[in-house]
C-alpha cells in the first residue's frame, strides 16, 4: 500500500489478494470494509528498484543486454537464444532459476520490445512471438497495453477504441491529432513499423563467451577450467577478426543471485587462451580470501571489454620473443600484484633530486644525463639530521642521523640545487648539497636547507646513501 | 653392426655431455683474477649468489657491490627487481647509472609483502628475465633457497640477494659474499675516488673461500683490486 490521494491505497497486491477482487489503486479503507482483516505492507519503491537492479545484474548470465523497467526486465536476446536451446527453452529455463529464488516470471519473446512489454504484462504467462506476427499476437489485447499514459487510455475507451485491435489499422494522421503523437509512437513500435533503441545496463562488448552448469561448482580448479573453456571459446572469433584482447572480465552468478566478477588487463594484447586462464588464476588467488563461493556458482560469463588489432601470428608460451617475454612477464606480475605495482623509471626534466626519477609503468628512454654525483639508493623522504659544522655555510663535520654520530672524514660539495619558482611548494629553498664519508667508509648525500632571514639555525637532511 | 652403433652414440652421449658440464661450469670472469680463481672460473650464470651486508650500516654497500657483481654478467637484459621497502630507501636511477646499468632495462616490482617478492621472483625466472636482484626474503629456508636456486639453473638466469646482515637462515647459493665498509680512494686532488669494500667470500661452491679489498671503478664499470700509491693512502688497501 502506499500513501496517496484520499487515504492510504493499495499499491501491489500478490496473486490471492487479486483473485479476491483487490485492484491496485483501491483505497485500503474500501477493501477493508470489504474483505476484513488484511495483511499489508507499505510500499517501499527504493528498495523494490535495488532489488530489480541486482536482479538484473544476475539475469546478465541469460543475455548481456538487459535493462530494467518499472516491473521487470528487458532483455535483448539476439544470439543467445540458441546457447540455451531456442527461445522457448531459454524461457522455460528462466523460469525455473527464477523459481528458485521464490519468484514466478512472466515472460513474453518477440520482435519488438513493445510487444514483448504488452504481451508479459496482458498475455498469457509465457508466449513466444514469431517474427512478423506481433500484430496478430497483439490484437486482442486492451490499449494500455500499449505504455501509454491512463489519460489516453481512458480517452481511447471513452471513443469504443478498447483493444489494440481496433486502432491498428487506423490511419495515423487523426489517430495523432487526437490522441497524441506518443501513443502512435508507441502503437507503431509495438508492431513494428518504427525503431525502438534499446540502452542496457552493461555496454556492449565486442567478443563474449557465456556457459551455464547443470551442476553449480565453488574449487577454484573447475572455476579456472570453466574459465579455460570459455577463453577458447573466444579465440577463434578473435583470430578470424586479427583482434587481440586488452582487458577481460570474468563474471561468475551465484546460486543465491549474487555476481562476482574478476577483471585483468593485458600489457599487450593477446588471444592466448592459456596466458588469459593463467593471469584469471592469479588473480583469483589473490582474492580467494574474500571470494565467497556460498553454494557454488552455476553460470559463469567471459567479456572482451576492449581490445586491439593484433598480428594474425599464434602467440604461445613456448616460444615468446624478447617483447612477448617482457610483456607476459609484466602480465603475470601485475595480475597478482597490480599492474601499477610494476614499474620501470621515467626521468623527469627537472633537477630537484627527488623528482627527477617517477616510477612509471612504461619503461621510456633514457635521456636524463648528468655526471653530478649521485647516490644508489635514495630515501622515500629526507630526514632530518644533526650537523656540525665549522662554519654556518661550511660543509659538515659531524652529524646525528636516526641517533648515530657519524664522524665526517671527508665531504665535498656544496652543489647547489634551487627551487623551481614555477611550481607551487610549500618551502620554495635552494639546498646545498654534500657528498659526505665517514671515518668508516659509509657515504651519504646530505643537503642544508638555505636560510630565510630570519632563521636561527640552518636545517640538514640526509637524503640518499652511496654504495 | 647396431653394437658398433651403439658404442658410436656413446661416444657421442659423452662428448655432448662434456661440453654441457664445461658450458654450465664455466663462469664469466669478475675481472679479478684471484676472485675467479676461488669462484673456480668465475661467477655461475644460473645461479643464485648471496651478498650480505657486515654491519647494518654497510647494507648500501652490499647493494653497491651486488650490482657490480650483476654488471660483471648481465647488462642487456631485463633486470627483474622486486622491492620491498627496505631500511635505506629506494634504488635511485642516476645513481645506477654509475653502476654502467641502464635503468631503462629494470623493472621495478613493488611489492607490500616478502612473500609476494619471492614470488615475483620466481615468475621472473620462470619466464626469463635477464638477471634478478632484491632482498633476501627473511622466511626463505634452505628448501625455498633450494628451490630458487634451481629455477635459476634451469633458466639460466642468475640471482643476486642481498641478505640481511643478522640473517642466519642456510642457504643453497653457489656463492656467498660478505661485505664491510671501506675508506674510498681519493683521486690525485684529494676528492672521492672510487668506492671501496672489503670483501669476504665466505662460500663458494667447488671453489675456495678469500677476502679482498676490491673497487668499483666508475668510468671502465668494473671491479678491480686497489693501486698502491706512493702517498700512502692506499695503504691500507695493499
Amino acid at each position: 500500500m502506499t500513501s496517496a490521494s484520499g487515504g492510504w491505497r493499495i499499491a501491489a497486491a500478490d496473486r490471492h489478494a487479486q483473485s479476491l477482487g483487490i485492484t491496485i489503486g483501491e483505497l485500503l479503507a474500501d477493501v477493508r470494509a470489504r474483505l476484513g482483516a488484511l495483511e499489508v505492507r507499505e510500499a517501499r519503491p527504493e528498495a523494490d528498484r535495488q532489488a530489480l537492479m541486482k536482479l538484473a545484474r544476475w539475469a546478465a548470465c541469460f543475455s548481456p543486454y538487459v535493462a530494467p523497467w518499472e516491473h521487470g526486465l528487458t532483455f535483448d536476446i539476439e544470439g543467445c537464444a540458441h546457447l540455451f536451446g531456442g527461445e522457448e527453452r531459454m524461457a522455460r529455463q528462466m523460469r525455473e532459476r527464477l523459481s528458485r529464488f521464490g519468484l514466478t516470471a512472466r515472460i513474453a519473446i518477440a520482435s519488438t520490445i513493445g510487444a514483448a512489454h504488452a504481451l508479459c504484462r496482458f498475455g498469457p504467462e509465457e508466449i513466444v512471438v514469431a517474427e512478423g506476427k506481433e500484430e496478430e499476437a497483439l490484437a486482442p489485447l486492451p490499449v494500455t497495453a500499449l505504455r501509454i499514459s491512463q489519460k489516453q487510455a481512458a480517452s481511447l475507451n471513452r471513443l469504443g477504441l478498447k483493444r489494440i485491435a481496433d486502432v491498428a489499422r487506423l490511419p495515423r494522421a487523426p489517430l495523432a491529432q487526437r490522441f497524441g503523437a506518443d501513443f502512435v509512437e508507441r502503437l507503431d513500435q509495438a508492431l513494428g513499423r518504427l525503431p525502438e533503441p534499446f540502452s542496457p545496463l552493461a555496454a556492449p562488448v565486442a567478443y563474449r563467451a557465456l556457459a551455464t552448469l547443470a551442476e553449480p561448482i565453488a574449487a577454484q580448479k573447475h572455476i579456472l577450467d570453466l574459465a579455460r573453456r570459455l577463453a577458447s571459446d573466444l579465440v577463434p572469433a578473435l583470430d578470424r577478426d586479427g583482434k587481440g584482447a586488452r582487458t577481460l572480465r570474468f563474471t561468475l552468478y551465484r546460486v543465491d543471485g549474487e555476481t562476482r566478477d574478476v577483471s585483468i588487463g593485458l600489457v599487450a594484447a593477446s588471444r592466448d587462451a592459456a596466458h588469459i586462464v593463467d593471469l584469471f588464476s592469479l588473480k583469483l588467488d589473490a582474492l580467494a580470501e574474500d571470494y565467497d563461493a556460498g553454494f557454488g556458482f552455476e553460470a559463469a560469463r567471459l567479456d572482451v571489454l576492449t581490445c586491439e588489432a593484433m598480428a594474425p601470428a599464434q602467440q604461445t608460451l613456448t616460444a615468446p620473443g624478447q617483447e612477448d617475454t617482457l610483456s607476459l612477464l609484466i602480465d603475470r606480475l601485475g595480475s597478482r600484484l597490480g599492474l601499477e605495482n610494476v614499474v620501470g623509471f621515467k626521468p623527469e626534466d627537472t633537477h630537484i633530486p627527488e623528482r627527477a626519477v617517477v616510477y612509471a609503468p612504461a619503461a621510456p628512454d633514457w635521456s636524463g644525463e648528468s655526471d653530478a654525483p649521485r647516490p644508489l639508493l635514495m630515501l622515500p623522504c629526507a630526514e632530518p639530521a644533526e650537523v656540525t659544522a665549522l662554519v654556518p655555510e661550511g660543509p659538515p663535520r659531524r652529524f646525528r642521523w636516526r641517533g648515530v654520530f657519524y664522524g665526517v672524514a671527508h665531504a665535498e660539495g656544496p652543489e647547489r640545487i634551487r627551487p623551481e619558482w614555477w611550481r607551487k611548494q610549500q618551502r620554495p629553498r635552494s639546498r646545498d648539497y654534500y657528498t659526505v664519508e665517514d671515518e668508516a667508509g659509509h657515504r651519504f648525500w646530505l643537503y642544508r636547507e638555505l636560510m630565510a632571514e630570519g632563521d636561527a639555525n640552518p636545517r640538514w637532511y640526509v637524503h640518499g646513501v652511496f654504495a | 653392426m647396431p653394437d658398433r652403433l651403439a658404442v658410436k652414440d656413446r661416444h657421442a652421449l659423452l662428448a655432448a655431455l662434456r661440453r654441457e658440464v664445461v658450458r654450465t661450469s664455466a663462469g664469466v670472469s669478475t675481472g679479478i683474477a684471484g676472485i675467479d680463481a676461488c669462484l673456480h672460473g668465475g661467477l655461475a650464470l644460473g645461479a643464485l649468489h648471496e651478498v650480505a651486508a657486515a654491519d647494518f650500516r654497510a647494507i648500501p654497500g652490499a647493494w653497491g657491490f651486488l650490482l657490480a657483481l650483476m654488471t660483471c654478467i648481465e647488462r642487456k637484459g631485463v633486470v627483474v627487481w622486486p622491492l620491498v621497502s627496505g631500511a635505506f630507501g629506494i634504488p635511485y636511477a642516476p645513481g645506477l647509472k654509475s653502476f654502467g646499468l641502464d635503468p631503462r632495462n629494470f623493472l621495478i616490482v613493488r611489492c607490500r609483502r616478502e612473500r609476494e617478492a619471492a614470488w615475483a621472483m620466481e615468475e621472473a625466472l620462470r619466464i626469463g628475465a635477464g638477471a634478478v636482484v632484491g632482498a633476501r626474503p627473511r622466511q626463505m629456508d634452505l628448501t625455498a633457497s633450494r628451490r630458487l636456486q634451481l629455477a635459476a639453473q634451469h633458466s639460466g638466469t642468475p640471482v643476486f640477494l642481498l641478505r640481511a646482515h643478522d640473517d642466519r637462515e642456510p642457504s643453497a647459493a653457489v656463492s656467498r659474499w660478505r661485505v664491510a665498509a671501506m675508506p674510498g680512494a681519493r683521486d690525485r686532488f684529494g676528492l672521492f675516488g672510487a668506492p671501496r669494500w672489503r670483501v669476504t667470500l665466505d662460500y663458494a661452491k667447488g671453489g675456495r673461500c678469500g677476502e679482498w679489498v676490491v673497487e668499483w671503478n666508475h668510468a671502465a664499470h668494473c671491479l678491480r683490486l686497489p693501486a698502491v700509491l706512493a702517498d700512502g693512502t692506499q695503504r691500507r688497501a695493499a
